[in-house]
């Protein structure tokens, strides 16, 4: 059986998911695939920061512009995921204090609001903070969940009328007549392939873009740039800090949820999938945090990761922090003499939607279709609270919850308050729960074995609901809680001295000696391995 | 960074939850969470809701108000998580928003009430006779009961007519003997409950302390501020606190040990001051490093050599119940260990971790019958062990105890005075 | 001045302290908090392996010189384990198995794990015994799966089946019960009744039924037994998540135990370090709230402080290891990243499992080329380098026996 679509959007990250809606809104079919689960590239793996647009001001005005355009865009449509922290510009002993006059003239210069504070109201706001920093401005950065702003996405496309195909990778681009018609997509588990026919293709697959063209046989270069993260074991600033200096490695801490991530490194890779954390990165992060804020490397530290980010010069001079951060949309009709394609590379998360409504621009304009773009206007679903308006992402909001419930739903991930009924609505809403990644997709719907004991004590609670109610049998929920367990490792091993060495040796023990885990499933196959984290 | 700096993050007590690795071994501890389903436990109320408060916002969880702040869960604790600590700094946020929403709550002004204690047990006091009468009638706290929810059956003291304070400046001072020159000097600081309802107690403790050669003296001083802290009144508290360590300071700044016969009052002066009511001052610095509970001095002393061992025969089984806030001190069982020092005398720690009463939250009607159950395996040993007598350092628990079990509970200085034949100011 | 101070209140610590006691010493007991009883399963492993364990000790032993059992000596395990039972038997608790042989164990996601000695209230659950077996748990419990343990164990040939029964007493409150909790739902007589009265009509067919581990606290015997007439057929408990039940069983035990035997156990009472005067340990200094340096001495000191996860070790981000108390030297597996492989489960485990304190026939510290760093300390328990106790299935054995020769 062939499906049919207008447009077939290709990579389930921010920018997919973005044109996806876009074009459904503007009345197309519209299909999006994904070769694993929603942010499982880049979006699922970046630091969590909602760009003022304060970092690129200097020296990348147009991306500086864009972001705070968009950032007051995503505010208003998608207000359940972005929680209004703030951001600060530090001027830290170790900064040049001669880069803030000029930073502060090319922000007011893009329209990005920046107000001088003193140092001393500063630390009363956020006491954690080096006490000798010389200046402090004001940003409206923000703290935004992806997973949150794809599931929005996600919603918004199914209720739109068009469709979202998890787990489904490409596998060859079809033409005729030079002009591209279709793909044939995989499914990851079942290994079932399957024929999309489109009126147009939209590349939007981020780092991996350049590997669906090249099935076009169109040349598109991008730059994959590894970025790794550090995930601090809780918020102890409730402000965004950014260094006021020019962009360089661990000089953003981001407040996200009940966690303090710091990022990132900027390290040219040849393969978007190299997603591996190496020793000096973390070490790296740790010692710029410490400039930030002192006492930062002797906290716990959560777990590491990296993401990929797409960078795009169609000259191939600029790398890492030297190449723009705007984006590009290609029309390879144009450019290649390949009708049916167009391709969206670069950007960051800040300007999905952007890029998005470019994107889709192109392909209305080749398909003949007139509407215009809604999508700064179009307010996202809460598909958690379908019948709510959406309300501002408040931390708190979980633990309320549980307060002002009556009865008894059993917390089954105690460090992120996930419950039973929780885990049981969203296992029902995956198509995919068969699979042994299916813990994993949980985890980005609801923070699952997300906090402190990663997942220690609760991937066997997750496994045995899963089984109790029904959703896979035993060698499933056994794959699944071994594969979970894996992944979790993954981003723990990095960091595994003092108080994070003891607490994965707890979670040995449970899974190890307490379950006898090992005996029961196979060690993970590596090629598995490689895709989702974060 | 300077040497003496120390960062923010290392210093804040909240930051202890970041140890948490979620084994629970606190709530299995938590005397409260084995008894009631109203209280989820202290690493649910602790470091993992900790993770969800935000400075900005109030607290959203009220079943923290079930936390007695005995502080087992503290002790237990294998990585160091201030689990009880953590959660009395929450509950100070959680009284911020009840006050906010409802001054109304009958519950806020027994709250209140149970919080200035000092000031009840001073009116109390001018009024002995009648206090007691009216105390003593069982309508009063049925009508106590009902309108203020403070427990008709909670163990209220008896008030004195003569305050500790005013015996110790009136007739200890004709009575007693002179003190010889060039004496160390002590300063007792006796605590409301000693100055009002149980002036033996202090009279025990001038008696040994004299008896061993020291020269007390009785700083300026008011409630130390743990009941106002408990009941989440960190402001009420910081008043008392910086009081007392106006009064205090000088004392320590010459060396003068600060000695406290009861347990909970101690950890007040000696951290709760620094590490709860954030007061991070050179004074309460010096206080801190200067006080110590009765029996942690007197061991001290022995083994430094310098304490008198002249105790008389005493035959007696004793049991004895070490307060759940002494434990905090991280001083060992040094009532235990002067004891054994007294010949015949057998005392036996009983083993178990709290008596319920926590300070003033056995005192509210909602909490009555979870503060009984949690000290009723207690009672019921205590009652089994054929003693007629038990020992116990800290005031409310020895009223609560006494109450509960029908023993009669003393303080330890209280034996150890009789033992040294000063009788007369002990038992 | 007391004779013996023991430095942790672990299964280890415990042990020691119990066995000095009853060779005729002053003992106190100093520990950070409670120890791994709380997170043990319950039963006690010696070593992995289908034959004979007291060969494989044996076996082990003559191989790897270091080891701990190589250090205790033959005969350690059951030495400590008679110490141990006079402790926990006065309280009700006893423990099955021999040396001989092991017991084959479900644990609660139905795989199947070796013990010599288990707690009597697991025996029943032994899969060299071929009945049926129903498993059973409280409905929608967070800590327990009955039928995702009986669907694994069917997966491997053995007879089994899951049903939960609904125990609304555990949900009357909004918040989760734990397994203590439940433990001490079941020693109310009238749960068991209606306990009993859900399960009698699904029992046909079934030679014995298994429970996770929350059969009773202080009254388990008395739990364990009633619920055996109650139901007609054997029953077994088998350990889940933590804490752990059985654990707190011996926890319990001990400490009833030690107060009447005037063995002082102090929690929260961290020895940050000792006093050390050439290789003689004069004192342990226990900083009190204040900060003040209060010092406890004692003739000899038993250093039973765990671990990595116990926290007898630390570890820090540059990748050093320090033994926490006397500063006794740790050698780490090299660098940071090579303490742990990239596979979590992996059949090797992971190089940082053996790191530890390198000890003598009497346990007492020594350095690499054998030398006694400190002559009046014993270490016993995790603390100990050279063995891998997760993948040997030692960690019991290793407790038990290094605990006994290290307070001889």
């Amino acid at each position: 059986m062939t499906l049919e679509c207008d447009v077939l959007v290709i990579g389930g990250g921010a920018t997919g998911g973005g044109a996806a809606l876009d074009l459904a809104l503007r009345g197309l079919r519209v299909i999006l695939v994904e070769r694993a689960d929603l942010t499982d590239g880049t979006s699922g793996r970046y630091h969590g920061l909602l760009h003022s647009g304060g970092r690129y001001a200097v020296r990348d005005p147009e991306s500086a512009r864009e972001c705070i355009d968009e950032n007051r865009i995503l505010r208003r449509i998608v207000p359940q995921a972005i929680e209004d922290t703030g951001g600060f510009f530090v001027v830290t002993p170790h900064d040049d204090p001669t880069y803030a006059d000029g930073w502060v003239a090319a922000c007011r210069a893009c329209d990005i609001e920046v107000e001088e504070i003193s140092p001393a109201q500063t630390l009363a706001l956020e006491p954690a903070l080096n006490p000798r920093i010389s200046r402090v401005f004001r940003v409206p950065d923000a703290a935004c969940d992806s997973f949150d702003v794809l599931n929005a996405l996600a919603a918004a496309i199914q209720r739109e009328g068009g469709t979202v195909l998890t787990y489904h990778g490409v596998t060859a681009l079809y033409t005729e007549h030079g002009r591209v018609v279709g793909a044939m997509v995989r499914h990851a588990r079942t290994g079932e392939e399957q024929r999309i026919a489109a009126r147009m293709v939209v590349n939007a697959a981020g780092a991996w873009a350049g590997q669906i063209a090249a099935m076009a046989g169109c040349k598109v270069i991008v730059r994959p740039s590894k970025g790794t993260m550090v995930a601090m074991a809780y918020r102890f600033v409730n402000t965004i800090i950014n260094r006021c200096h020019p962009p360089g490695d661990g000089d953003i801490l981001v407040p996200v949820g009940t966690v303090a991530v710091i990022g990132t490194t900027s390290v040219p890779v040849s393969d978007p999938n190299e997603t591996g954390v190496e020793a000096w990165e973390v070490q790296r992060m740790l010692d710029e945090g410490e400039k930030i804020v002192p006492g930062f490397s002797r906290v716990r530290a959560l777990r590491a990761w990296a993401g990929v980010r797409p960078l795009y010069e169609e000259n191939e001079a600029a790398e890492g922090r030297e190449a723009k951060r705007t984006f590009a949309v290609l029309d390879h009709a144009t450019r290649d003499g390949v009708a049916g394609l167009a391709t969206v590379v670069g950007g960051k998360f800040t300007t999905y939607r952007l890029m998005a409504e470019r994107t889709a621009d192109l392909v209305c304009a080749q398909l003949g279709a007139t509407s215009t773009c809604q999508t700064a206007t179009y307010l996202l679903p809460d598909p958690r609270r379908p019948s709510e308006a959406a309300q501002p992402h408040w931390p708190g909001h979980r633990l309320e919850q549980i307060e002002a419930s009556e009865t008894l739903d059993p917390l089954i991930c105690e460090c992120e308050l996930v419950t039973r009924s929780q885990l049981v609505e969203a296992a029902r809403a995956n198509p995919h729960i068969e699979a042994k990644t299916a813990l994993d997709d949980l985890r980005r719907d609801l923070r699952l074995g997300m906090g402190p004991c990663q997942g220690g004590f609760c991937n066997y609670r997750a496994g045995g609901v899963l089984h109790a109610t029904g959703s896979v049998d035993a060698a499933q929920a056994d794959r699944a809680i071994g594969d979970f367990a894996q992944r979790r490792w993954k981003g723990q091993r990095p960091l595994l001295w003092g108080q994070s060495l003891r607490q994965a040796l707890l979670d040995e023990h449970i899974y190890r000696t307490i379950l006898g885990m090992d005996a029961l499933c196979a060690p993970g196959d590596p090629a598995d391995m490689e895709q989702a984290d974060g | 960074m300077s040497e003496t700096y120390t960062p923010i993050l290392l210093e804040d007590i909240r930051r202890t939850a970041d140890l948490c690795v979620k084994c629970n071994i606190c709530t299995t501890a938590c005397p409260v969470a084995a008894v009631t389903d109203l209280f989820p436990g202290p690493k649910f109320v602790g470091p993992q809701a900790q993770r969800f408060r935000d400075p900005e916002m109030p607290s959203p969880d009220d079943s923290l108000d079930y936390c007695s702040g005995c502080g087992v869960c503290t002790q237990v604790c294998p990585h160091d998580v201030k689990v009880m600590e953590i959660n009395i700094a929450a509950k100070a946020e959680l009284r911020e928003r009840q006050l906010e929403e409802n001054k109304l709550d009958p519950h806020l002004w027994r709250n209140w009430l149970l919080g200035h204690n000092e000031a009840l047990g001073e009116l109390g006091g001018w009024f002995a006779p009648i206090s007691n009468l009216v105390m003593g009638i069982p309508l009063t706290r049925t009508l106590m009961e009902v309108t203020l929810g403070i427990d008709r059956h909670a163990p209220f003291p008896k008030f004195h007519f003569t305050k500790f304070r005013s015996w110790f400046f009136g007739a200890h001072q004709k009575e007693k003997a002179p003190t010889p020159p060039g004496a160390p000097k002590v300063a007792y600081f006796y605590g409301c409950a000693t100055n009002n309802y149980e002036p033996e107690v202090g009279r025990a403790i001038v008696a040994v302390l004299e008896h061993n050669g020291f020269e007390v003296v009785l700083p300026e001083q008011n409630c130390c501020g743990l009941p106002m802290q408990s009941n989440g009144d960190f402001d009420g508290a910081r008043r008392y606190a910086n009081a007392n360590l106006r009064t205090l300071a000088p004392y320590a700044a010459e060396g003068i040990p600060i000695v406290l016969g009861g347990t909970s009052c101690a950890m007040e002066l000696k951290a709760d001051y620094q590490h709860l009511l954030g007061i991070h001052t050179e004074e309460a610095r010096l206080v801190a490093e200067n006080t110590y509970d009765i029996s942690e001095f007197l061991w001290m002393q022995h083994e430094a050599g310098r304490l008198r061992t002249d105790f008389a025969r005493t035959e007696a089984y004793l049991p004895y119940h070490t307060s759940c806030h002494q434990k905090l001190h991280r001083i060992g069982r040094p009532a235990l260990e002067l004891l054994s020092l007294v010949p015949g005398l057998r005392a036996e720690e009983m083993g178990f971790d709290c008596c319920g009463i926590t300070g003033t939250y056995g005192y509210k009607h909602e909490k009555y019958d979870i503060a009984y159950a949690v000290g009723e395996p207690l009672f019921e040993r205590l009652k089994a062990s054929g003693a007629e007598m038990a020992l116990c350092d800290n005031e409310t628990c020895r009223w609560n105890i006494a109450n509960q079990s029908g023993l009669r509970v003393v303080h330890t200085m209280q034996i150890l005075a009789r033992a040294y034949g000063l009788s007369e100011h002990g038992l | 001045m007391d004779d013996v101070l023991v430095i942790g209140a672990g299964p280890a610590g415990l042990v020691a302290a119990w066995t000095a006691h009853r060779r005729g010493a002053r003992v106190k007991v100093l520990a950070s908090g409670i120890g791994t009883t709380h997170v043990m399963p319950g039963w006690l492993q010696v070593l992995n392996t289908d034959g004979s364990v007291e060969a494989g000790v044996a076996e082990l032993a003559a191989q790897q010189p270091d080891h701990p059992y190589a250090l205790a000596g033959a005969g350690a395990v059951q030495a400590g384990l008679a110490m141990l039972r006079e402790v926990i038997e006065p309280a009700g608790l006893r423990y099955v198995g021999d040396i001989t042989g092991n017991l084959l164990l479900p644990t609660a996601l139905g795989a199947v794990h070796r013990a010599a000695y288990a707690p009597e209230s697991f025996i029943a659950g032994d899969l060299r015994e071929r009945g049926a077996m129903l498993i059973v748990g409280p409905d929608a419990w967070r800590d327990f799966y009955p039928l995702l343990c009986a669907e694994n164990l069917a997966r491997q040939g053995f007879a089994a089946r899951g049903m939960t029964f609904a125990l609304p007493e555990s949900e009357a409150g909004k918040f989760d019960t734990t397994p203590p909790g439940f433990a001490r739902l079941f020693e109310r007589p009238e749960i068991r009744t209606r306990v009993a009265y859900l399960l009698k009509p699904h029992l046909s067919g079934f030679k014995r039924v298994g429970f996770p581990a929350i059969l009773g606290l202080e009254h388990h015997r008395e739990v364990w037994e009633d619920l055996q007439d109650r139901l007609g057929l054997p029953v077994f408990e088998i350990p889940t998540l933590p804490p752990s039940v059985p654990g707190l069983r011996l926890f319990a035990a001990f400490k009833r135990a030690l107060a009447p035997a005037g063995v002082q156990l102090l929690l929260d009472m961290t020895a940050t370090h000792g006093l050390i005067e050439g290789r003689h340990v004069t004192g342990v200094v226990v900083p009190t709230v204040t900060g003040r340096q209060a010092i406890y001495q004692a003739e000899r000191y038993i250093l039973a402080t765990g671990g990595l996860y116990g926290g007898g070790v630390a570890s820090d981000h540059h990748g050093l290891l320090r033994e926490v108390v006397f500063g006794l030297p740790v050698e780490a597996p090299g660098e940071l990243g090579d303490w742990f492989r990239s596979e979590l489960l992996g059949e090797a485990g992971h190089p940082i499992h053996r790191a530890g304190v390198r000890a003598n026939h009497v346990m007492q510290p020594v350095d690499a080329d054998g030398r006694v760093l400190l002559e009046n300390v014993r270490v016993a328990g995790r603390l100990l380098a050279g063995s891998q106790p997760t993948l040997e299935g030692s960690t019991e054995g290793v407790w038990l026996a290094t605990a006994y020769r290290a307070a001889c």
